[in-house]
């Protein structure tokens, strides 16, 4: 299964901001992170992050600096603020209500959404 | 260090209409594709192009989407209240060097009090006083006066300034006095700067016979006016 399609909107806020809440990262990182732990279902039209990242940027929710990554080349990293961690909090709650929703629908059980 | 163009970026940036950020986006989005490219395969400049556009996604939606973030208004803003804040930052550094050296005064006249500005050999007498009052924004407290062997007599007042008040940069010193009969004295002497400043009037060849030293400042509407009782004490 592959979902390639833009990372605008839906549920990009929550994974990116899950993935700076466990360390900085850069834009192409933050990609290649998230097509690895879909096992490749997310294939994303690659510049789609950028206009995310500005936004969260703009609302405070991530803040960037320029520093040598760790192949020598310097990146533009992307850290997650207070505001931000706040907002993950608010996508999860969001996410774990949709998905109980969607399974309440489908007749299937939130298996594996107890810990969200 | 650079990376190199791509067409794909500045097609991109055709739709970003706040051109000052066009440089952090056109570094961003090429470092992104200089990631990218480390690990497609040989390709010539036309086929690059091509990969480029297919993994990155359609350039004029991209440029579009990055428009909305990077608003020309709000950049404007941002922009004009930054130069503002440097200008009231650069038009600030004399105001604040000049409060530093008025508190470093400041410091030094409280440890130092009246005894900067007045010697206390030959004092024989003395009057002390708490009299309170306020010109402009200055507090001024009138401590007392000495009288010396030779009859000068030296008024003593603090004159306390509000550090952020129109008078924090300049002193204010009495100049005249009187007696009880009218007699008018001019009295010099000295003070310090800063926020609280010790002063002294030295007032010479007052009238042995007069009972008050009058303070009666009277200048614009601004009015000062104490009476000193002068019931002297001998200094041990």
């Amino acid at each position: 299964m592959d979902f390639d399609r833009g990372l605008i909107g839906g549920s990009a806020l929550l994974m990116v901001l899950s993935l700076l809440h466990e360390r900085d990262m850069y834009g192409y990182e933050i990609i290649k992170e998230l097509e690895e732990r879909s096992k490749n279902v997310f294939r994303f039209k690659e510049g789609t992050l950028y206009p995310v990242l500005h936004r969260m940027e703009n609302m405070s929710y991530v803040k960037s600096y320029r520093k040598e990554a760790e192949n020598g080349k310097e990146r533009k990293y992307y850290s997650i603020t207070a505001a931000g961690e706040k907002q993950l909090q608010e996508e999860k709650q969001k996410w774990h209500s949709f998905a109980v929703s969607v399974n309440m629908v489908i007749g299937g059980n939130a298996y594996g959404l107890q810990g969200v | 260090m650079g990376c190199r163009e791509y067409k794909y970026t500045e097609e991109v940036l055709k739709y970003v209409r706040f051109k000052y950020d066009r440089i952090d986006i056109r570094q961003e989005l090429n470092e992104h594709i200089e990631d990218m490219l480390e690990f497609a395969p040989e390709m010539n400049e036309e086929e690059t192009e091509a990969y480029i556009r297919e993994n990155m996604g359609d350039a004029e939606a991209l440029g579009k989407e990055l428009d909305k973030e990077h608003k020309p208004l709000l950049g404007w803003i941002w922009r004009i209240s930054r130069a503002m804040a440097m200008v009231i930052a650069v038009l600030c550094i004399p105001t604040v060097i000049n409060m530093a050296l008025l508190s470093v005064y400041t410091a030094h006249n409280v440890i130092v009090g009246y005894d900067g500005w007045r010697s206390k050999e030959g004092i024989e007498y003395t009057v002390e006083t708490n009299i309170k009052g306020k010109i402009d924004d200055i507090y001024i407290l009138v401590d007392g006066v000495d009288k010396y062997e030779n009859g000068k007599m030296v008024l003593k007042y603090k004159t306390i300034h509000n550090p952020f008040g129109k008078s924090a940069g300049w002193t204010f010193s009495f100049g005249n006095f009187y007696d009880e009969f009218g007699t008018r004295y001019y009295g010099g002497g000295g003070s310090g700067g800063g926020y609280v400043s010790y002063q002294v009037a030295d007032i010479n060849d007052f009238n042995p016979d007069a009972q008050k030293l009058i303070i009666d400042y009277n200048y614009n509407g601004r009015i000062f006016y104490a009476e000193i009782p002068l019931e002297w004490e001998a200094v041990k």
